[in-house]
């Protein structure tokens, strides 16, 4: 904590603020991006700044600035105050100081190799993972990208908010592109920017990260010779890696309890979840259990309290197939009267926190993997998101994955290519069958979840078991 | 007006200072963008959020000896500290470029042309 946050809020007010708060957020960050056994790019950054909030007759009006200066904090903080007396004779709801509670609080990702790779190191693996993808002359291109974030923020208050958090991320993605006549086929580590996870240099897998690159590049030269997944209605099995894509769209985005209240419909959109189905909606079957978990220590967005200061915990949003509660912040279930949890988050300093996915995961079953296929007569198992569209109630969808096999009689048979399927978010769940063991549980995370006036583009996490659907419509490229 | 002065400012003061500090060998590209905005998001004809944003960042692009880096820091106002960040962003491009393979797509800036846009919608809302 930096000592003087308190005393530079203080001194910033102007007299007569009933509640205020200050925060900072300091993020460093890096990269390196390699092609084709050459070096593409390199990066390197530090972005400070800090947001003071102020509370008047119900109103928060906030402003944001890159410096700690105490005029300029009070220049901000006078602003702030004349925003929120503007706004207040017109504000959507009438808030008071409990949805700022004054926590204290620190969190820091957990490491177990604190020491830093260099540039050097950092550079020359993406370029060898990119040369390992090489692996014949129908790679038209190899791409490998390591990324990291280190986001400190502090957040103190007038009633006495005292949080001190440090995130570190790690994000690292592989793409081999093959391609033959006018086929081209895709193949990645887990999809699109999927790997970000908390932790240290631990992370990147500098001894297996080549043997992995040449079975990606071998997997985009099988999809070439693949035949087209069938057209059928039959079971779908998904893999973590694509199950992160299904949950993220269908479940997480429609129980944003903003976009419900109708915050976003001018922009995000809408949802088919209306406010009187908190509580009662069958969401999916029985073994649906979708949990809001900031404790599991290297998914992306575990974190102590919010940007609003509310402590984060474990809570079950969907249990047995019920909807129990959504994500909503404080602000939100203020307004709503609905049970909600810790996600109140913004992208950075300069940006007011709204109601966010942070760590959505889909909590592991009992059947193993083989188990899973041996119990399908005719279906497909699907693995990493290759495309993904979705109406703006986050109901009717349509998602592409990357690589597919069958499966005939319950075993895993040939791999297809362009493998594609769709459903209702609102009925596809129900017919979730098979929810796979902690051993078919997977961890990750994406950097790219969009939302919001002016947009926020924010970190966030998700985790699941292998899970199976029945009677799902599939279908190829050709379809 | 006067926002819009100040972020032009900064601009040309981390300018300023980022190439005087340029050594032989040395090139750079400087990008800045900056806005001070009043956001209001509404819902139901009423006001959900309002509040002030003024950040104004500075992106370089640093070439040296076939190595090329990208950074980027966010300007304060205050000059000193100002400079400080620039130097700060300078000596760790030179390090980390230092470190990194030869760019094989590098290409040095070399135009001259200058384009400049500013953009001032002043508004009240009530």
């Amino acid at each position: 904590m930096s000592p003087d946050l308190r005393r530079l809020l203080e001194g910033a007010l102007p007299p007569g603020v009933e509640w205020a708060g200050l925060r900072r957020v300091r993020t460093t960050g890096r990269g390196y991006r390699a092609k084709d056994g050459k070096f593409d790019s390199a990066y390197d950054y530090v972005d400070e700044g800090c947001m003071i909030e102020v509370l008047h007759k119900g109103q928060f009006g906030y402003a944001a600035l890159a410096s700690l200066d105490p005029a300029a904090l009070r220049d901000a903080a006078e602003k702030a105050l004349r925003l929120a007396k503007a706004a207040a004779p017109r504000a959507i709801h009438a808030f008071d100081a409990t949805v700022r509670p004054a926590t204290v609080t620190r969190y820091v990702s957990p490491r177990r190799l604190h020491a830093a790779f260099g540039a050097d190191l950092l550079s020359r693996h993406a370029i060898q993972l990119t040369q390992a993808m090489q692996v014949s002359d129908r790679i038209v291109q190899a791409s490998a990208e390591i990324d990291e974030r280190d986001i400190e923020t502090e957040i103190v208050s007038t009633s006495g908010a005292a949080i001190a958090q440090r995130i570190r991320i790690l994000g690292s993605g592989l793409q081999a592109i093959a391609r033959e006549g006018s086929h081209t086929q895709l193949r990645s580590a887990n999809g699109p920017r999927g790997r970000n996870n908390q932790g240290g240099w631990e992370l990147l897998d500098l001894q297996g990260g080549e043997a992995e690159a040449r079975r990606i590049a071998e997997q985009a030269l099988e999809l070439l010779e693949a035949p087209e997944c069938p057209s059928m209605t039959a079971d779908l099995v998904l893999a973590p890696d694509q199950m992160m894509l299904q949950i993220h769209e269908s479940v997480g985005h429609p129980l944003e309890l903003d976009r419900i209240l109708g915050d976003e419909r001018n922009y995000a959109g809408s949802s088919f979840v209306k406010l009187e189905d908190i509580g009662t909606l069958r969401y999916g079957s029985d073994l649906m259990n979708i949990t809001f978990d900031p404790t599991i220590p290297s998914e992306a967005a575990t974190y102590g309290a919010d940007d609003i200061g509310n402590p984060a915990s474990k809570a079950f949003l969907i249990q047995e197939g019920i909807l129990l509660r959504a994500l909503g912040s404080l602000e939100s279930q203020a307004r709503s009267g609905k049970p909600g949890v810790a996600n109140q988050r913004a992208q950075d300093w300069f940006r007011a926190p709204i109601d966010r996915m942070a760590n959505l995961n889909l909590e592991p079953g009992t059947d193993r993997f083989e188990d899973i296929i041996a119990s399908i007569e005719r279906g497909v198992f699907m693995e990493a998101n290759r495309s993904w569209s979705i109406d703006d109630y986050r109901n009717k969808f349509q998602f592409g994955c990357e690589y597919a096999r069958l499966i005939e009689d319950g075993k895993l048979t040939k791999t297809v290519r362009n493998p594609n399927y769709r459903g209702i978010s609102a009925t596809f769940w129900r017919d979730l069958f098979k929810v796979g063991d902690a051993s078919t549980f997977g961890v990750f995370g994406t950097p790219n979840c969009g939302k919001g006036e002016p947009n926020q583009v924010i970190t966030v996490g998700h985790a699941s078991p292998v899970c199976a659907f029945r009677g799902v419509e599939i279908f190829g490229g050709e379809a | 007006m006067s926002a819009a002065y100040d972020i032009e400012n900064r601009f040309n003061r981390a300018c300023d200072f980022l190439f005087r500090e340029l050594q032989t060998g040395e090139a750079l590209a400087v990008d800045f963008a900056g806005e001070a905005s009043d956001f209001l998001r509404f819902n139901q004809g009423k006001v959900r959020q309002i509040g002030h944003v003024h950040q104004a960042g500075v992106q370089i692009k640093y070439f040296r000896d076939g190595r090329t880096l990208s950074s980027a820091f966010e300007t304060t106002g205050d000059d000193s500290r100002d400079a400080e960040l620039a130097a700060h962003a300078l000596s760790t491009a030179r390090r980390e470029a230092s470190l990194l393979p030869e760019d094989p797509y590098q290409t040095l800036p070399t135009s001259t042309e200058t384009s400049r846009e500013v953009s001032v919608d002043v508004g009240k809302v009530w």
